[in-house]
């Protein structure tokens, strides 16, 4: 996994892009949930990573949004599953740039347990690029905050 | 899918679902250790066994390094020499070997090994996010009969 500074980045960009305001910390939390629910069991206790495995895979990931989603407000249901749930498909994502020599995820689980990534990054080195991360979010951030004045001020 | 219908029933078949993944994972992962290996030399050889998990490096020598692992301390033989390997002492890695039966018993032989260096640094930092979306949750979640709910505005 990329560290979760990267993944809480490329959500809170995300979330600023999509218009999210009240409800954007239910996306950020979609977007660390995969690591959250399975990197302190496997650091603790590594023999248990087998058992974690499956919640980076997206059909798994589904179950446990709606899980989540059951304990809101039924007419905030809806909406709470699908930012749990587009965060974490935004998590999975970011995991597939990863390099994997070992392990690597079940994506497809648990229709099978092949494992796969694109291959770009190795995972601990996304702390190293940090910085470069970091100043290309603010910038990508800017970017829409610019580009949606211009648009106000057409629409004026 | 949402309703309030059974929503207790629901939330049970859930959780007891995901347990059944992990349980499932667990169960159907294997890969060899050493001491499976070991059991069986003349069985094993040629036997491709991950190392991972949380281990760390040992002393490195010319020709070999030792191992610290859940599964215990042992040693691996690099063929090629470990200079330019980039191997440093403490540091977590992941390695592709195989086993080789000799006599007396039988090693690991290294094939493949992708170092991390950065991994200590990556959980630290992901901490930080952690802390964050926790308080920013904390913020806008209310609880209320038996439920959280967002408060204030909805997001347009």
């Amino acid at each position: 996994m990329p560290d979760l500074v990267t993944h809480f980045a490329g959500a809170w960009l995300a979330g600023r892009a999509a218009g999210l305001k009240r409800f954007a910390p239910v996306f950020y939390l979609g977007a660390i949930l995969p690591d959250l629910v399975t990197r302190p069991i496997h650091i603790v206790w590594p023999r248990a990573f087998p058992a974690t495995q499956p919640f980076h895979a997206p059909a798994v990931l589904f179950f446990l949004c709606w899980l989540l989603a059951l304990c809101f407000r039924r007419n905030q249901r809806v909406r709470i599953f699908w930012l749990l749930y587009g965060g974490c498909l935004l998590h999975a994502a970011m995991d597939m740039l990863q390099k994997h020599l070992v392990g690597g995820y079940m994506w497809l689980y648990p229709f099978t347990t092949r494992t796969f990534s694109l291959g770009f990054v190795s995972p601990d080195r996304f702390v190293a690029l940090l910085p470069l991360t970091l100043a290309a979010v603010l910038v990508a951030a800017l970017l829409l905050d610019l580009r949606r004045r211009r648009r106000r001020r057409g629409a004026d | 899918m949402f309703s309030d219908r059974g929503r207790v029933l629901k939330m049970a078949a859930l959780a007891l679902l995901l347990v059944a993944f992990c349980a499932h994972s667990q169960a159907v992962f294997y890969e060899p250790t050493l001491a499976e290996c070991l059991s069986d030399p003349a069985a094993f050889d040629g036997t491709v066994v991950p190392v991972a998990s949380g281990a760390t490096l040992g002393p490195i020598a010319a020709d070999r390094f030792r191992v610290h692992s859940i599964d215990g301390d042992f040693s691996v033989s690099v063929p090629g020499g470990t200079s330019g390997l980039g191997l440093r002492e403490g540091d977590y890695f992941y390695a592709l070997t195989v086993f080789r039966n000799r006599p007396g018993g039988g090693e690991l032989e290294l094939t493949a090994v992708q170092t991390a260096p950065l991994r200590r640094m990556k959980i630290a930092v992901s901490a930080l996010p952690v802390l964050l979306a926790a308080v920013l949750l904390a913020r806008v979640l209310r609880w209320r009969k038996g439920a959280f709910y967002v408060a204030g505005e909805d997001d347009a």
